[in-house]
């Protein structure tokens, strides 16, 4: 039975699959991701393991972030569009790739996870 | 089982047979609760594991009863010898080994291979190569796979 599944990965079982995912740093989940359909729905059940963490910046005024990983030193990421007031809203906790916002007014709370955006590399 | 039982039998789905001692085979969860619930002789038939995968896990547990047994070997060494055991493990086999783990229910074998598995991601080309995976998504799941990833592959 299992001969015949030897070189398949796209049958490794979901939960197996996640175990893979979650020992991943945040570039090497979203190139893992692409391997197949079955790694992609993996990744969306999964949260990548950053053992480095990543510096957030917040331009003030702007509507987006900007990601620096140490692992990778000449790389910067914008993040794509986060909404109006983004850069002046404040990030008062962070687990994982989630970052809690609270809004100028200080009257609202956001929740954002990064990892739902579309990252850019902006410099080299 | 008595206490003078001290090897067990296990057989492997293409009919290997394995004899080891008990405190190895016991690693394994799913063997130590088949000998706990008596549902078993002493002969273990394991219908989803090949002998040459088998022998490969008999090998993990060994040495690491030898080293959970009597501790004279450090917990360095034992590191360096895990990482010599995957290090040129071909990618059937370490797909074989996961599963294994996973049927045997032995955590640190399961947790070495997927490190295993996790390591080989650091280039989306070896990646790809090792796993030998072709790419089977459909034309919008690639898109967006595309959309999504432009800033994870342009070097």
């Amino acid at each position: 039975m299992m001969q015949t599944n030897a070189h398949c990965w796209c049958k490794l079982p979901q939960d197996l699959l996640r175990l893979i995912f979650e020992r991943l740093g945040f570039a090497d989940f979203q190139r893992a991701k692409t391997i197949c359909s079955s790694w992609l729905l993996a990744s969306k059940i999964s949260q990548p393991n950053n053992e480095i963490p990543w510096m957030i910046l917040i331009p003030k005024d702007n509507n987006y972030g900007l990601l620096l990983n140490p692992e990778e030193k000449d790389k910067v990421y914008k993040t794509q569009y986060l909404g109006n007031d983004f850069g002046n809203s404040f990030c008062v906790a962070t687990y994982r790739s989630w970052l809690l916002m609270l809004d100028p007014q200080c009257t609202e709370m956001n929740i954002v996870d990064i990892r739902q955006y579309n990252l850019y590399r902006v410099s080299s | 089982m008595s206490k003078s039982e001290k090897k067990i039998v296990l057989k492997s789905l293409d009919n290997e047979a394995f004899e080891v001692e008990k405190a190895v085979a016991l690693q394994s969860q799913t063997i130590w609760v088949m000998c706990e619930d008596k549902c078993v002789g002493n002969e273990i038939p394991l219908e989803n594991v090949t002998g040459q995968i088998l022998a490969k896990v008999i090998d993990y547990c060994k040495k690491h009863a030898v080293v959970d047994g009597d501790g004279d070997e450090s917990s360095e060494e034992l590191k360096n010898w895990d990482t010599e055991f995957t290090k040129n493990m071909d990618q059937s086999t370490l797909f074989n080994m996961i599963l294994a783990a996973n049927y045997l229910n032995i955590k640190s074998l399961l947790n070495l291979t997927c490190q295993a598995v996790a390591d080989k991601t650091k280039t989306i080309d070896e990646f790809h190569t090792f796993l030998n995976i072709e790419n089977n998504f459909t034309p919008e799941e690639e898109a967006q796979i595309c959309q999504e990833n432009l800033w994870a592959f342009d070097d």
